[in-house]
């Protein structure tokens, strides 16, 4: 094993050298032009996906001359275990990626740190590590697409996206790299034997390499799927986004009007008998909306920033940027890159922390229950509201006439706007409980009146992926903060029920399994994952899905029983896998296929007769 | 006891036939040559006693191991060597050796070297350095040394010149192997079937068609060279016949275990005269395999 090990970092050194030495380079004239520990999460997952491509290119490549017939039978047989060979060959791919992926990076930071006054957090350490671990991934998925040699298999690539592709803190994301990593390595080595496409003996073998071909054939199923079934709409001209006037009483009617079309469409549902003098208010009315500004806040020592975390103080020429290590912003001169001091809660020196990490936006601070705003002039935070956790702040204030409107994900705030120097704390009038799920909201229409507030709810932005209850509430509040209902109607689907459930009725166990709590990225904040848990699987499906998912199941387990009809496999194994289609659905039988090739069809006849002695 | 033995040894793949129910029995010891034409289900048949690929059916094992369920130890005593002599080109000979001899229990160094000796390469020669010749060379010493139970060489001087040809030759037939070594030998080169071979085995279409040693084989085909004063008659219905061809007026028949009543036969048909003769080797294989392909064809009229 030891001598494979050298031979096959033997085989790439001079490449890996070479390609540490660019790497390092391009980290570097990157380090000047701009400061990339800072990016945002889209360029760093561009990047990201750059060394998923630089792992699995470098699997086809090196599997790619061994999985050929002669060299794969040089490889393999020796006395020697194919594992063992397995894990010779990918302990040295793994030295030769930290290499050429791990060293540069590391070199880059650490220099950064080390030389610059720009902030380095511990996180950024983390990143390294977090780098190279998918791109060791990214190898194992090209390992295991180049040995199992059917084009399906790159489905697996998926699970290092969906596993890894997260905002979370560093050592947060270790467990689900480590569970990628182990999964994909016991499908890669589960694929090292001398018949490289035979199916898994053992039934553990069998699980091992169905559980992440399971994921993507999921995901793959359900985006190609919706792309596929989206670009047919568009070419028929019926598309609900892609239409000039789009389906009437629906979600995107509902988004795409103004702030008086939505009142105008809302008290056209009304019964309220103030609802028609309303009606005709409305188009007099200057109309605002509150939007949330953000579904989710960084977390500390996150891996990638879910936005800048900076911000210039243009009159002295610094720029101010969050350290998630001192939780205070630290300031470095623009022009000679000197250290500024830091940023605290309480203002410029102030050794105060945040109590979370910011999210910054304008002159505004805000972290999931505080939000500060920033006096240029004084040079401090003003805190100017708190709410109390478990709630959480989704949007900065909204002045919309003599009151101010922050977004929490249960509640409206209304405050009487304070004056600009915010030297008086503000005064809370009242809050509207939201009508409906923080996670369906789209946007709040206010319309100012001479006696109340209109106030439109349009909680249908998850409609399409089958998320219930979406509808559009509008209230009518007193001046005294008492909410009385005015109209509430369900908007209608724009798509089909089976696009809207498709990720539940092509595999329901499996869409039950994904809800689980952490361990697919949702991207919101304000709904506690337990009872998004429940909520999920709890769901009312309409029969028309329900119909939908158990004839998926039952074509893909009568599918299943064709493909195993000729494949020379024991009956409790046939059984086993019709069973397993049935349950876990379409997916399952992308696996079935991928991992058990049909048997032979019926026998050719013989050549013709020549003389036989033996 | 049996080097290598399968039974009813099938497979089908892509919807053809290359395996079509093998019954081969390889008893241990001496070397065993395989032949046949293109697609006779030679290099098929190595991949299934590897365990490389697995059988449609039929059962396949290698010294006395089912091959599917061949052990990494097992693995260790069959030495293969492929036309294509597939080595690490980035490893210099000794590492390799060097690799190898940490692998493989009973490496021999002294027969490495003896083998190596044939063939002018220097140890911290690059494997990528080597021409062909040199690169089969470092192979087969490589797996002789490994001191084989079972050594499979399929098609191993394929695409080697004649001097290389022979500098494999000589250093295969003069190494002193281990007493029950077995060595199967796949080939096209019919004089090196000759030379080395104990037993010929020939597969035609993924069945077999004959195992006998070379001379018995050589003793059962004969030429017979008949004179046909008219058109030559339909020669399709005759006992053992392999091969027809005709030559400057006379007609070259090719027949298999056939005795002096086959010329009886042919003056039946009008022969006006005939001759047997004795075939080598590389003629009596060559219509033994060409059987399917010309038996019911037309033949041309006699000038």
């Amino acid at each position: 094993m030891k001598e494979l090990f050298l031979s096959e970092l033997r085989r790439f050194r001079a490449a890996a050298l070479v390609a540490t030495a660019i790497h390092l380079v391009l980290q570097l004239c990157a380090g000047r032009l701009v400061d990339p520990l800072l990016l945002s999460w889209q360029p760093h997952a561009v990047f990201l996906l750059f060394y998923v491509l630089c792992g699995f290119g470098f699997a086809v490549y090196q599997f790619g001359t061994y999985r050929q017939p002669s060299r794969w039978i040089w490889l393999l047989h020796r006395p020697l275990a194919p594992q063992r060979v397995g894990a010779a060959l990918a302990l040295a791919s793994s030295c030769l990626i930290l290499l050429a992926i791990g060293l540069p990076l590391l070199l880059a930071v650490g220099l950064t740190d080390v030389l610059s006054t720009r902030t380095v957090d511990a996180r950024h350490y983390t990143m390294v590590l977090f780098v190279v671990l998918f791109c060791l991934n990214g190898w194992l998925a090209g390992a295991y697409v180049m040995l199992n040699g059917r084009l399906s298999a790159t489905v697996v690539v998926l699970l290092p996206v969906l596993l890894m592709g997260r905002l979370a803190a560093g050592a947060d994301l270790l467990l689900p790299g480590a569970i990628c990593t182990a999964l994909l390595a016991g499908l890669a080595l589960g694929a090292f034997k001398p018949e490289r496409t035979a199916p898994p003996r053992r039934l553990p073998a069998l699980l091992a390499a169905g559980l992440p071909l399971q994921l993507g054939f999921y995901f793959t199923l359900l985006w190609a799927g919706s792309l596929a079934f989206q670009y047919g709409e568009m070419l028929l001209g019926v598309h609900p986004l892609n239409r000039p006037v789009p389906p009437a009483g629906g979600h995107t009617e509902l988004t795409r009007a103004d702030g008086r079309a939505a009142f105008e469409l809302g008290l056209a549902a009304s019964t309220d008998p103030r609802a028609a003098h309303w009606a005709r208010q409305v188009p007099l009315l200057d109309i605002e909306s509150v939007s949330p500004m953000t579904r989710q806040f960084p977390v500390r020592h996150q891996i990638t920033n879910l936005d800048s975390l900076q911000w210039m103080d243009e009159e002295r020429h610094t720029a101010w940027t969050f350290s998630h290590d001192s939780m205070r912003f630290e300031g470095a001169d623009l022009h000679t890159g000197a250290a500024r001091g830091s940023f605290g809660a309480g203002g410029e020196g102030s050794p105060l922390p945040f109590d979370a990490v910011p999210f910054v936006f304008e002159n505004w601070i805000m972290t999931p229950h505080r939000l500060y705003r920033r006096d240029p002039v004084a040079r401090r935070f003003t805190d100017v509201l708190s709410v109390p956790a478990p709630e959480m702040l989704l949007s900065a204030p909204k002045e919309i006439g003599p009151r101010w409107y922050v977004l929490t994900d249960r509640r409206l705030l209304v405050f009487a706007r304070p004056d600009d120097s915010l030297a008086q704390p503000v005064r809370l009038l009242y809050s509207i409980a939201l009508p409906g799920r923080v996670t369906g909201l789209e946007r709040v229409d206010v319309a100012p009146l001479l006696d109340g507030t209109l106030l439109s709810f349009n909680h249908g932005r998850k409609m399409a992926e089958g998320e219930p209850d979406a509808r559009q509430t509008v209230l009518f509040v007193d001046e005294a903060g008492h909410a009385q209902p005015v109209a509430d109607r369900a908007l209608t689907h724009d798509f089909a029920a089976p696009f809207e459930h498709k990720a539940w009725w092509i595999s329901p166990v499996t869409h039950a399994v994904l809800a689980l709590p952490a361990l697919i990225e949702n991207g919101d904040v304000g709904v506690p994952q337990r009872s998004a848990f429940a909520d999920i699987v709890g769901q009312r499906r309409p029969p028309e899905v329900v119909a939908w998912a158990i004839g998926a199941a039952l074509l893909s387990s009568f599918a299943a029983w064709t493909w195993l009809r000729h494949a020379r496999v024991s009956a409790a194994r046939r059984y086993g896998w019709t069973l397993a289609v049935l349950l876990l659905g379409l997916p399952c039988l992308g696996v079935l296929a991928l991992l058990q090739p049909r048997g032979a069809a019926a026998r050719a006849p013989a050549p013709a007769g020549v003389p036989v002695a033996a | 006891m049996y080097a290598i033995d399968t039974r009813d040894l099938c497979l089908r793949y892509r919807g053809k036939s290359a395996l079509d129910h093998l019954t081969l029995a390889l008893p241990r010891g001496g070397i065993h040559a395989i032949v046949g034409a293109n697609g006779a289900g030679k290099s098929s048949l190595f991949r299934i006693l590897l365990g490389f690929t697995a059988p449609t059916s039929g059962s396949a094992r290698v010294l006395d191991c089912d091959s599917g369920a061949l052990t990494p130890a097992l693995r260790g005593r069959i030495g293969f060597v492929n036309e294509e002599h597939t080595l690490p080109g980035w490893m210099r000979i000794a590492e390799l050796a060097s690799m190898q001899a940490r692998q493989y229990p009973r490496w021999n160094g002294e027969r490495y070297a003896q083998v190596l000796r044939n063939f002018n390469v220097q140890a911290d020669q690059k494997i990528a350095q080597l021409s062909r010749g040199e690169r089969a060379g470092v192979n087969l010493a490589l797996a002789l040394a490994q001191s084989p139970d079972l050594l499979i060489l399929d098609e191993p001087t394929l695409g080697l010149d004649v001097v290389a040809k022979r500098a494999f030759l000589e250093a295969l037939l003069f190494i002193t192997l281990e007493e029950d070594a077995t060595i199967v030998y796949c080939s096209h080169q019919m004089e090196e079937i000759e030379r080395v071979a104990d037993n010929l085995v020939i597969l035609e279409r993924g069945a077999l068609r004959h195992m006998s040693p070379p001379g018995d084989f050589c003793e059962r085909v004969h030429l017979w060279v008949a004179e046909f004063p008219f058109r030559v008659p339909d020669l399709s219905s005759l006992p053992g016949l392999l091969e027809v061809r005709l030559i400057d007026g006379l007609t070259h028949l090719m027949v298999f275990d056939q005795g002096d009543d086959f010329g009886s036969r042919l003056r039946l048909l009008g022969a006006r005269s005939v001759h047997q003769s004795a075939v080598g080797l590389d003629r009596a294989i060559n219509g033994f395999l060409a059987r399917g392909h010309v038996a019911n064809a037309s033949l041309p009229t006699a000038a």
